[in-house]
């Protein structure tokens, strides 16, 4: 069941093309072809403005919250090949950092699970991945993964920070191993392993006939499976499971829609997933206890009308 | 950007938007030739496998064809089952058209040729395929010829209308890409566009303002009565959009090539992108749909010196477009960056092999330009969900502008997803009951609900949990009734009544009722019924005075059994026995009031109703003995259990009891143990039906936990009987029933039981976890309780948080994580705490990281578990951080002694990276003096002091030198608290030029510093320290050093390492003075470079190569010193990493490209006196074709 609970005009100019909610779902960060960013209060069903960041030079593609232990940072990518960091400081947002070493669009940002320290993650149209680490005194230490996906990454996603692996790990630390997924225009998922300092590709996913569009990591649940789903331009959104004793990941299509599947998103507990369409169709998925992926709730148009169906996939 | 490249002078065609993988046909061109004069024809195609980073198109198949092609086309047509990769179709020089067998063709099919017409005068340059109707072709010949075939009956083919005269080569052939029945056509002079449902041409375009000689013509993609026309006249070299509704003159003409346009591709993907190439070498992409005079060129392709007379989009890859040159060339291109750079063919120039790397930067930097200001629409996300805390989703979405709207609004629609509608009623349902105390109907309903029997039990326990009476509620529940009981009793006895064995049923039952009455806590327990007097329910049973009361009632039954049955038998005489016999020594006994021997005689006679008779009258003492004799010799079931009872050893009940039997064990508990062991009995009953117990019998200790009102053990038992754990509905139950017995618990102790640790912690928080994410957070929160433990911290937070308003009865939560915060690199003025906190950085900068104890003042926010983790990246490059080191970044000020545990989150590992100033600042002035005592170093107090004036002090530039030894106590570096750091970590975090000279105390404002950019850290210090460095360094800044020269190794000043004997020494340059060997991590740059240097050597054939190359190994020596030494920064070494990589894949094109951004991007002094060398090896080994393999 899905019930608008508050439209928010964002005053956009242009095409909106990504909107995230903050740690507690309170504000609201949108990004458009305009130029801008602009963060909303959205407490207890109120839509208050609170800034409007100009410091782009082309169309924002995607925004990414940080963890609320870094205090309100907020990260932005767009066609200028820059990403930049913004933060708030007594009250007022502005640039904490800029990152323009992308000789293309980048096309995605993700932050890192807190407990990896501020990390940021960038694809970028060139190709390549940017893992950009906060070193927490003004300086970020920046790793480039070069050639992730010929002509063009157009997705990242972390790792949740409890992988699989750290069950099996007696030694009483939990081991912490950074992962990131990609997608890209050479149809492949990948997923890459930080390992010394260096990183590197882990596992290639081969599955979509077209670009992959977006993909996302499924946050932890306290299993030692893990999930990536991914979707793509051949109208399929794909998931990937791993069960967490072995390096091999098996797939299965979700769905196949009628038009690309531009953007996923799980929810926070990682057992719903939205599908956005390129025919303006949101739908949510959530697997039945048979492992079968069952469409639980087509949003239509953001109007507040609601289908219930049981549509396998 | 480049990406693929084949060599092949050929018309081209990609596969169809549906095949999968992406393929290219290529056919022989005709009237061209190569350097071969081969005349020989084929058609090729290749995999554009774009999963491969080179350059390298595979070839999949080829065939020999019989003439040269005009034009190839590669058509959906046929896509079916049985030929799932389409047809290919060609027009050649001789009037041909050629059909093949995609499917065949790829197979290596010899027979793929599956249509094969001549139809055609003159050569077939024009073909087009319906975009609709797949099996219609149109094709165009000389002398005004055009044909449309249908390809499922190809014998006889239409044409479009009357001949257009005058006659003229046909130069173009186009369907239209939304009318399916419209074609459009090119002749040198015109362009006619046909109806076919009419059969004839329906409209003339041509210009009589400017005179074009029309090549191309396509249709825009979007609107349908719009195309463009190029020419391909030099004088006019221009394309022009028409519209056919106003088709007098050119709605816009489009100029900027210089010479005759050969060639036009508009994308299907994005109608503001046309391609266009001509004679004058450009390739241009317009966007059509602008209004600015002349056409807007949105970008242009850096291309090769040669005319390209084709430009085509990939269908399936927006972003992928080709160009086919005359030099033979067939390139894909990347409108998004990605590939290779663009060769500039400016071979003169490379000849000269510059090491000025600076033109080479700013060539490439005009490589690196921006493809397209505008992003294709590919790129543009349309629509968008995300999920939010608490169950949010946001969506937006492009909305289709109506006509007449100005602009559209662009809203984000915040939308609640709820998916668990029954564990939100139920959640609600439990509130209800919880805030309007209705317990008991809470209980009755759930209980009536259920239909498994174990669920029954529990709630109708839980329900009797909250009756006053409880015990005898449970003992009810267990299915003893006091009423019932008596009259089971009374039939069995009925059906048992021998004639002459007579207790009179009826009256045994009145008696028993009447025990009832007389609070016998025995029968009165074990008959207990819901209808009783309150005196009885109000006591409670299994007191010992209640007891002693009970064996007297016993004495009574028997005794008025005994009067029963004397009266129901005929009276005989007493006769007293007096024989020897045992019965004798009993009447003896008897008869002289020896009780004791009497009751001996009894036992032994085995006569047990007269011992425990004789016994009574025997006094207590007596009782006590024969009792318990008694039960040594009867160990019957049944006198087990009166044994017990006697003897109130309840334990022994619930221990030893069958668990089949569990039920009348809980119920003998109830009835009689005290208040004090009572739940002690319950959970040991529980524990043995869990441990012993099999299925149901484990599941029934869940009553004995409610029973006892054991919250914690109810939930254990619950966790380990049900299956799926973590389901909202088996954990809606759980939180039911855990709500409802706390609350019963509640009512009867007046205490809540607290929710502490462990399971029943974990699984509320699961719950209030679950209902958070159904938006239900105010509920949620409640559930979550006051436990400190970090999950559930964390949880309560964020949902006090997100609630956005204070929670009645909760206090502000901490925040349950290290607050970091994170400085701009660029901030000006930093407050005077953190300035102090610079200072002491530089301090400890000063002593080459080793003074540890000045970095106590962090330890409140420092841990050593996650000094390692967050070390480690760097200790794998050896040091060379590129950034600047900070206090907070500074390992040993990470590595704080003093670590308090309650402040480390378990979690947050790297929480601790950065600790936050205001708790640095707070410790600041607490911690020092606590940790300097241990050391007691007065030295170090003296010298690191802590209040900030002092700090400048350290600081005076002009104390450079003796700061760093006279001051530092080498004592000091001894580990505080005996922490087993590793001191090679320690070093080789610390960036590289800290490492080798320690006197960099030397000293600049640590303002200024801060500010420096990172490249520039690197040169910096060659560029100040030279007057202080006695000179040594000025071989560092020197790329004309000698070769193999240990740079820093004469940097690294032993003398520094003396007075300081218990720091541990560096291991880079301790090893360098003998010349040691490359980090093992860069050990592979040596081994790469060098045998390409040697294989080069081998392939080279004049001197001046050779020469060349010896000076490549004197500069590359330059190169292994600096990696010996760690004195690279982390790009550079990261570059020369990726560059080892291209040449060990034979990309000598990347990595001259890594080459040119390392040179643009890095430091000067840092890299210049060996990357030159780099360059020339690496073109060298281009130019000479040598490889070297991969190690």
């Amino acid at each position: 069941m899905v019930s608008v609970i508050n439209s928010i005009d964002t005053a956009h100019e242009d095409m909106i093309h990504d909107a995230q909610l903050d740690y507690y779902g309170t504000k609201l960060a949108t990004c458009s072809s305009d130029r801008s960013i602009k963060i909303f209060d959205v407490k207890s069903g109120q839509q208050t403005l609170i800034t409007n960041l100009l410091g782009h030079e082309g169309p924002v593609w995607q925004v990414a919250w940080a963890h609320p232990m870094f205090g309100n940072i907020l990260a932005s990518c767009g066609y200028d090949r820059k990403v930049i960091i913004w933060k708030e400081s007594n009250g007022t947002w502005g640039k904490l950092y800029e990152y323009s070493n992308h000789d293309s669009s980048v096309n995605s940002v993700c932050f890192s699970s807190h407990e990896f320290g501020l990390n940021l993650a960038c694809g970028s149209s060139d190709g390549s991945i940017s893992v950009i680490s906060s070193t927490g005194d003004g300086n970020w230490d920046i790793k480039k993964i070069n050639n992730a996906h010929t002509i063009g990454c157009n997705a990242v996603s972390w790792a949740p920070a409890v992988t699989p692996n750290s069950l099996m790990d007696h030694s009483g630390r939990p081991q912490m191993v950074k992962r990131l997924v990609s997608g890209g225009c050479d149809n492949l998922v990948k997923i890459y392993r930080e390992e010394d300092g260096q990183w590197s590709e882990e596992q290639k996913l081969e599955g979509h006939s077209d670009w992959v569009r977006d993909c996302a990591w499924a946050p932890s649940i306290g299993l030692p499976k893990s999930i990536i789903a991914s979707c793509s331009q051949d109208c399929r959104v794909i998931i990937w499971t791993n069960d967490g004793t072995s390096n091999n990941w098996s797939s299965k299509v979700l769905h196949k829609f009628n038009d690309v599947v531009w953007h996923l998103s799980w929810s926070i507990t990682g057992n719903i997933l939205a599908v956005s369409g390129g025919d303006n169709k949101v739908s949510l998925w959530k697997e039945s206890v048979e492992g079968q992926w069952v469409c639980i709730s087509d949003v239509n148009k953001g109007q507040g009308q609601v289908t219930e169906g049981q549509k396998t996939s | 950007m480049r990406i693929k490249e084949i060599e092949r002078t050929a018309n081209i065609s990609w596969s169809p938007a549906e095949q999968y993988p992406i393929y290219m046909v290529t056919g022989t061109a005709a009237q061209q030739l190569d350097a071969t004069f081969s005349t020989n024809a084929a058609l090729e195609v290749y995999n554009l496998n774009l999963e491969d980073s080179s350059l390298n198109m595979p070839i999949i198949s080829t065939t020999q064809s019989e003439g040269r092609f005009h034009k190839v086309l590669w058509s959906s047509f046929g896509m079916t089952e049985d030929m799932p990769t389409g047809m290919i179709v060609g027009g050649t020089d001789s009037g041909g058209l050629l059909g093949y067998s995609a499917s065949k063709l790829l197979d290596g099919n010899k027979d793929c040729l599956v249509l094969k017409n001549e139809k055609h005068t003159g050569a077939v340059k024009a073909l087009d395929f319906n975009s609709y109707q797949h099996n219609l072709l149109a094709s165009g010949g000389s002398d005004s010829e055009i044909y449309v075939w249908d390809l499922n009956k190809p014998e006889t083919p239409m044409t479009p209308g009357t001949k257009s005269q005058p006659p003229e080569e046909v130069a173009c052939v186009a369907w239209n890409k939304q009318v399916q029945h419209i074609i459009a056509s090119t002749f040198a002079s015109r362009c006619v566009v046909w109806d076919l449902r009419k059969n004839e041409p329906i409209i003339k375009v041509s210009d009589s303002m400017s005179r074009i000689k029309s090549k191309l013509v396509v249709w825009h993609p979007d609107v349908a009565t719009q195309m463009c026309i190029s020419s391909e006249d030099d004088h006019t070299p221009v394309i022009q959009l028409w519209d056919l509704r106003y088709a007098t003159s050119p709605l816009k003409v489009f100029e900027n090539h210089t010479r005759g346009i050969l060639s036009m591709a508009w994308s299907q993907h994005d109608s503001d992108l046309l391609l266009s190439c001509a004679k004058d070498n450009r390739i241009l992409c317009w966007n059509p749909n602008t209004n600015i005079q002349g056409g807007e060129v949105v970008y242009e392709l850096p291309t090769s010196n040669q005319w390209c007379f084709d430009v085509q989009w990939c269908p399936r890859n927006p972003a992928i477009l080709s160009s086919s040159s005359f030099d033979g060339h067939i390139t894909v291109y990347s409108l998004m960056g990605g590939g290779h750079p663009i060769q500039t063919t400016d071979k003169a120039s490379d000849s000269f092999h510059t090491t000025d790397s600076f033109a080479q930067a700013t060539m490439n930097q005009q490589n690196n330009i921006m493809p397209l200001q505008k992003p294709p629409k590919w790129l543009r996300r349309p629509v968008g969900a995300s999920f939010g805390f608490g169950g949010k989703l946001l969506t937006f979405e492009t909305e289709k502008m109506k006509p007449g709207q100005q602009s559209s609004t662009h809203p984000v629609y915040l939308s609640q997803v709820v998916t668990e509608n029954d564990l939100l009623n139920r959640s609600l349902q439990l509130e209800q009951a919880m805030n309007n105390n209705q317990f008991h109907e809470f209980c009755s309903m759930k209980s009536a609900n259920c239909t498994d029997p174990i669920q029954e039990n529990i709630w109708s326990f839980l329900q009797a949990s909250f009756e006053k009476n409880s015990r005898d509620q449970f003992i009810h529940l267990l299915g003893y009734d006091k009423r019932v009981l008596g009259e089971k009793i009374s039939e069995h006895i009925k059906s048992d009544e021998s004639p002459d064995q007579g207790v009179d049923a009826k009256e045994l039952a009145e008696k028993m009722t009447r025990l009832d009455a007389r609070d016998s806590p025995l029968l009165g327990g074990m008959m207990a019924g819901g209808d009783k007097s309150p005196s009885w329910g109000s006591k409670t049973p299994g007191s010992r005075d209640e007891l002693s009361g009970g064996s007297a009632a016993f004495d009574d039954i028997a005794a008025q059994s005994r009067i029963k049955s004397g009266d129901m038998r005929p009276i005989s005489p007493l006769v007293i026995s007096t024989d020897k016999d045992a019965e004798g020594l009993l009447s003896e006994a008897l008869l002289t009031g020896n009780y004791e021997a009497a009751v001996e005689m009894c036992l032994h006679e085995n006569k047990m109703a007269e011992a425990i008779l004789l016994a009574i009258a025997g006094g207590t003492e007596l009782l006590k003995k024969t009792q318990k004799r008694y039960f040594e010799i009867n160990k019957s079931n049944l006198g087990r259990l009166i044994s017990s009872v006697v003897t109130h050893d309840w334990k022994h009940v619930v221990r030893t009891c069958s668990l089949d039997n569990w039920k009348e064990a809980l119920a003998v508990v109830l009835s009689y143990s005290s208040h004090m062991e009572y739940a002690d009995l319950c959970d040991t009953l529980a524990t043995r039906l869990e441990n012993e117990g099999e299925g149901e019998l484990s599941m029934y200790a869940s009553l004995c936990y409610i029973c006892s009102g054991n919250v914690e053990k109810l939930v254990e038992n619950w966790y380990q009987n049900t299956e799926l754990v973590n389901t909202s509905r088996s954990l809606q139950d759980l939180v039911e029933k855990v709500t409802m017995l706390r609350k019963a618990v509640e009512l009867s102790r007046g205490q809540v039981p607290q929710i502490t640790t462990g399971r029943l912690a974990e699984k509320l928080s699961c719950y209030a976890g679950i209902l958070a994410a159904q938006g239900s957070l105010d509920t949620a929160i409640r559930y979550l309780g006051s436990s400190n433990e970090l999950t559930l911290s964390v949880l309560r937070e964020r949902l006090y948080k997100a609630i956005g308003q204070p929670v009645p009865g909760m206090a502000d939560p901490d925040f349950p994580f290290q607050k970091v915060n994170i400085q701009s690199k660029s901030a000006p003025k930093q407050p005077a705490v953190q300035i102090s906190q610079t200072a002491q950085t530089r301090s400890a900068q000063k002593f080459g990281g080793y003074t540890q104890p000045q970095n106590s003042f962090q330890t409140v926010t420092t841990a050593s578990t996650s000094y390692s983790q967050y070390q480690s990246p760097y200790a794998a490059v050896n040091g060379s951080v590129p950034t600047q080191p900070q206090a907070i970044y500074n390992p040993a000020a990470t590595a704080g002694p003093q670590l308090s545990p309650t402040q480390i989150s378990p979690k947050g590992h790297l929480s601790h990276r950065y600790p936050s100033c205001p708790a640095a600042s707070a410790a600041y002035g607490l911690e020092p003096y606590s940790s300097t005592a241990q050391y007691s170093q007065a030295g170090y107090n003296t010298n690191v002091p802590y209040s900030q004036p002092d700090y400048y002090s350290t600081y005076n530039p002009t104390a450079s030198q003796p700061v760093s030894s006279g001051v530092y106590n080498p004592t000091s570096t001894l580990m505080p608290g005996g922490q087993s750091m590793n001191a090679s970590s320690i070093q080789s975090s610390i960036p590289s030029f800290m490492d080798h000279k320690p006197t960099s105390a030397w000293n600049d404002p640590p303002a200024i510093q801060d500010r420096k950019p990172k490249q520039s850290c690197f040169i910096q210090p060659a560029a100040i320290t030279a007057p202080v460095m006695d000179g040594m360094t000025q071989q560092m800044v020197d790329d004309q050093a000698p070769p193999g020269a240990p740079v820093y190794s004469n940097l690294y000043n032993p003398q520094e390492h003396q007075v300081q004997p218990q720091t541990p020494p560096p291991p880079e340059p301790v090893k360098e003075i003998q010349k040691g060997p490359i980090p093992a991590e860069h050990q592979i740059l040596q081994d790469i470079f060098n045998s390409l240097v040697h294989n080069c050597l081998s392939a080279a054939r004049n001197a001046q190569t050779k020469r060349k190359l010896e000076d490549v190994n004197r500069k590359l020596e330059l190169l292994y010193d600096r990696l010996r030494a760690d004195s690279l920064s982390q790009s550079v070494i990261l570059g020369l990493h990726q560059i080892v990589q291209a040449v060990q894949q034979y990309d000598y094109s990347t990595g001259l490209q890594i080459y040119t951004q390392l040179v643009s991007q890095g430091n000067f002094s840092e890299i210049s006196s060996f990357m030159p060398g780099l360059k020339m090896l690496i073109q060298s080994a281009h130019q000479l074709q040598v490889y070297v393999q991969a190690q």
